[in-house]
């Protein structure tokens, strides 16, 4: 059964794509653009590939993730 | 050590035999990670005399301590090895997103050794690990191969991160690094060439195993901290073309502590090409082979103001763990004669080696020039620097068109500079000459052009005047991979404040900029400070900006205490960064290196001196006594560079280098 | 007693600063009470882009031992 999918709060991400790299889906992508005038990437998640493992959240440094989202 | 993997991967390329072998404790207790364990690796295991380019070098991959805990500014890679380029100790240092994918497949760093047969590629995954054949991908440019190899290789969910060497490596280039993401590359000491030289093509990696720290809760504290700072940071309405305004006023004679943090403001907006436009005035930036002043290059800053790269760019690039993002992607598909839509925002090395360096004016040149040698996998500093030498052999004769095939190699010419770049990449006619960097290419050329070769010790300097900051006088000799700009300089000790880390360092002070051509205490233990340091950084997996943030924001100390569980102080710590530069420096001389013998060219010391600019008559006439000195507070002979005998002893190295791997 | 980094515009002498650029002050003191004592009343500070931990915070805002106060300077990078 799925879990929960991650939700991405822009305010205290800093784009640093530890997330992307701690999914051992690699379903999490930097690729939400337009967010701040820096042209900073932000994290979006590909739903079909994630499992809820909640190893993302886990590995934010920045506490930018929950586990909140809704398959 | 909590945060690392314990283990290594040594792989025997001729024989095929690939083992997975622990490393003790003691080894990291002694020397972190990265760099430190390389230095121990290879100095322990690289027979004197080996051939560089032959079955008994080693080339090194490493990850840091600090990677994948969650540290931020700890996502750097860190490839060792004996450099063909300058026959000793190697290294390149390199971004991206490659660093995690080492220990995500569950060692800190792999070994190669012997040389393949046919070409070859490592795939590592949690389970998997084997020697793949890469004939199909021998040919192909870095980043082709690469997207290439993530396709082919990606069997399960797990996206595959890719080192991998261009047509440079694979041409054993001595000036050849090793890319990846599409355009980041370990460049320096010529370590592509030595894995072109093994016929191993890729390292690809697709493992997912945990990364752990001793406290993660606290290590996410200090990163937390320190990202919300460096987020909220905003940049003063600033505009580019202002900048050579603000140069101007970096160019007075004064030298003054200040907070590193403060570095994050420009290179949050601009990244690194906002010191171009900085350093022509400010006298930071080597002109015309090192012979010219502001004057010289008319134009250069209204040329390559940063808002122009600005406006082409698509999206900011963060390493792993990065808060900052220095790095971008650029839209170049209007940019004329370019042959990619897309390239890496280039950094200001690769601008100002092929910029004002060669009073080249067009900054659509160095786009072009910038993915090529992106995709060649070579390094633009050492590109740069020996087309520039090349530039002023033509320009006095030494050279002519007979022997240039055709080509009118002088000031500016842009077209042939490109024509020049892509012959070195293919080493094609007179691009062979120069392939291997410039003092190789000087003794192929002959006709006293020496002289106009702008290295030291084999290795081309990079873009920063060591007449302007005193601190590279010492530190581009005295380092054992010579000229490199990123183990120490005044600016950084300026910044870091490591005397409050430190008990032997001094506190940077206001003084005039002189003062750090000068052969005192003061400087000595400062260069040697910071260069130790830096040796912990590297050991960590930092980077650079992260550690010029100054101590006070990047908090390595306790980033270190908290992966690995240690309460050691910022003393011991240094000690191990000395240890690790010590291991370095017996290396070259294990490897026949006379360090007395690395000197700076002329130009760098200001013989003959610049005759305009902010550089205007400045000498260094002290070089040899300040490198003494620096050679003297690491704890080795004044005269020699040698280590000395009881340093080496109560560094502990002669029992680690006792030590063995295991099973 | 609390004490705080303090990197002064253009690394100018600071007598109120040890040699590593400390500054003693009482607990609770606030960042504009610090900027003061370093000859850098409101106005000044402004002018100096004076920060604390980086950020152009209020000057009631009280310090904490080990906070560090800067002007902003631009630094290049290489």
């Amino acid at each position: 059964m799925k879990g929960k999918l991650p939700v991405f709060d822009f305010e205290p991400c800093v784009s640093c794509s530890v997330c992307v790299l701690a999914c051992p889906f690699s379903c999490i992508t930097l690729s939400v653009n337009g967010v701040d005038a820096l042209k900073n990437l932000y994290p979006k998640v590909d739903a079909s590939g994630c499992t809820g493992c909640g190893i993302c959240e886990k590995a934010c440094p920045m506490g930018a993730i929950r586990m909140d989202g809704n398959a | 050590m909590v945060s690392c993997m314990g283990s290594i991967l040594e792989v025997d390329l001729t024989s095929g035999e690939i083992k997975k072998t622990k490393v003790p404790d003691e080894i990291y207790y002694n020397v972190l990670s990265g760099k430190g364990l390389g230095a121990w690796y290879c100095l322990k295991n690289i027979p004197a005399g080996a051939d560089p380019l032959g079955p008994d070098n080693i080339l090194g991959i490493t990850s840091g301590a600090l990677t994948g805990t969650g540290a931020l500014f700890c996502g750097r890679w860190t490839v060792v090895g004996k450099s063909p380029l300058t026959g000793g100790w190697g290294d390149s240092n390199c971004g991206g997103m490659f660093a995690p994918a080492i220990k995500q497949c569950g060692v800190d760093a792999i070994f190669f050794r012997g040389v393949s047969e046919k070409p070859v590629y490592l795939y590592m995954d949690n389970r998997t690990c084997e020697l793949r054949d890469a004939s199909a991908y021998w040919g192909l440019d870095a980043t082709e191969a690469e997207k290439r190899l993530t396709e082919d290789s990606q069997k399960g969910k797990k996206l595959p991160r890719v080192a991998v060497i261009g047509q440079a490596g694979e041409n054993r280039s001595c000036i050849a690094g090793i890319c990846n993401d599409g355009g980041r590359i370990a460049a320096r000491s010529g370590l592509g060439g030595v894995m072109g030289s093994k016929r191993l093509k890729a390292v690809v990696l697709a493992g997912s195993l945990p990364i752990r720290s001793a406290q993660p809760e606290r290590v996410k504290e200090l990163s937390s901290v320190m990202g919300r700072k460096i987020k909220r940071m905003l940049v003063p309405p600033v505009s580019g073309a202002m900048l050579p305004m603000v140069g101007r006023m970096m160019g007075l004679p004064v030298s003054f502590p200040m907070d590193g943090a403060m570095s994050g403001m420009l290179l949050k907006k601009w990244g690194t090409p906002m010191n171009q436009a900085l350093a022509v005035v400010s006298g930071d930036a080597p002109l015309k082979n090192w012979s010219g002043g502001p004057k010289d290059v008319p134009g250069a800053n209204k040329e390559f103001n940063p808002d122009k790269i600005l406006a082409m760019e698509t999206a900011k690039y963060h390493c792993y763990s990065c808060p900052m993002g220095c790095g971008g992607m650029l839209d170049t598909g209007k940019v004329p004669g370019m042959e990619y839509d897309e390239t890496h925002k280039p950094e200001y090395e690769t601008m100002n080696q092929f910029g004002p360096l060669l009073v080249n004016n067009s900054l659509d040149s160095i786009f072009i020039i910038n993915e090529l040698l992106n995709r060649a996998g070579m390094d633009t500093i050492s590109a740069g620097a020996t087309v520039a030498f090349a530039i002023e052999c033509f320009e006095v004769g030494i050279l002519t068109k007979a022997d240039t095939d055709g080509l009118e190699l002088t000031w500016g010419n842009t077209q042939a500079i490109i024509a020049l770049v892509k012959k070195m990449i293919a080493r094609e006619g007179f691009g062979d000459v120069l392939a291997d960097g410039s003092r190789i290419a000087a003794r192929r050329i002959g006709k006293g052009s020496e002289r106009l070769a702008m290295q030291v010790g084999g290795s081309e300097l990079p873009a920063h005047d060591s007449k302007n900051d005193g601190h590279l006088v010492t530190h581009y000799a005295a380092e054992p991979a010579p000229g490199k700009h990123t183990v120490a300089m005044d600016l950084m000790y300026n910044a870091m404040s490591l005397c409050d880390i430190c008990s032997w360092a001094p506190p940077a002070k206001l003084r005039n900029k002189k003062e750090n051509l000068e052969p005192t205490e003061t400087v000595a233990l400062a260069t040697a400070a910071n260069a130790c340091y830096t040796m912990m950084m590297d050991g960590a997996g930092g980077c650079y900006y992260g550690e010029m943030m100054g101590v006070h924001t990047f908090k390595l100390i306790e980033y270190l205490n908290a992966a690995a569980g240690w309460g050691r102080s910022g003393d011991d710590y240094m000690e191990i960064g000395k240890r690790v530069q010590t291991m370095r420096q017996l290396f070259n001389v294990k490897q026949g290196i006379d360090p007395a013998s690395v000197k700076l060219p002329g130009r760098a010391l200001g013989y003959p001196s610049l005759r305009s600019g902010p550089l205007k008559g400045v000498k260094a006439p002290y070089a040899k006594e300040q490198v003494s000195l620096h050679w003297k507070v690491m704890g080795w002979d004044g005269e020699t560079g040698v280590p000395a005998p009881e340093t080496v002893e109560a560094l502990g190295i002669n029992a680690l280098l006792e030590m063995e791997v295991g099973a | 007693m609390i004490r705080v980094k303090v990197f002064t515009p253009f690394g100018l002498p600071n007598k109120k600063l040890d040699e590593r650029g400390w500054m003693e002050l009482p607990e609770g003191a606030t960042f504009g009470k610090a900027a003061a004592g370093l000859g850098m009343p409101g106005p000044v500070a402004k002018i100096c882009m004076l920060r604390l931990n980086g950020e152009a915070l209020p000057f009631n805002t009280p310090l904490k031992d080990s906070d560090v106060i800067s002007c902003v300077v631009f630094i290049r990078g290489g």
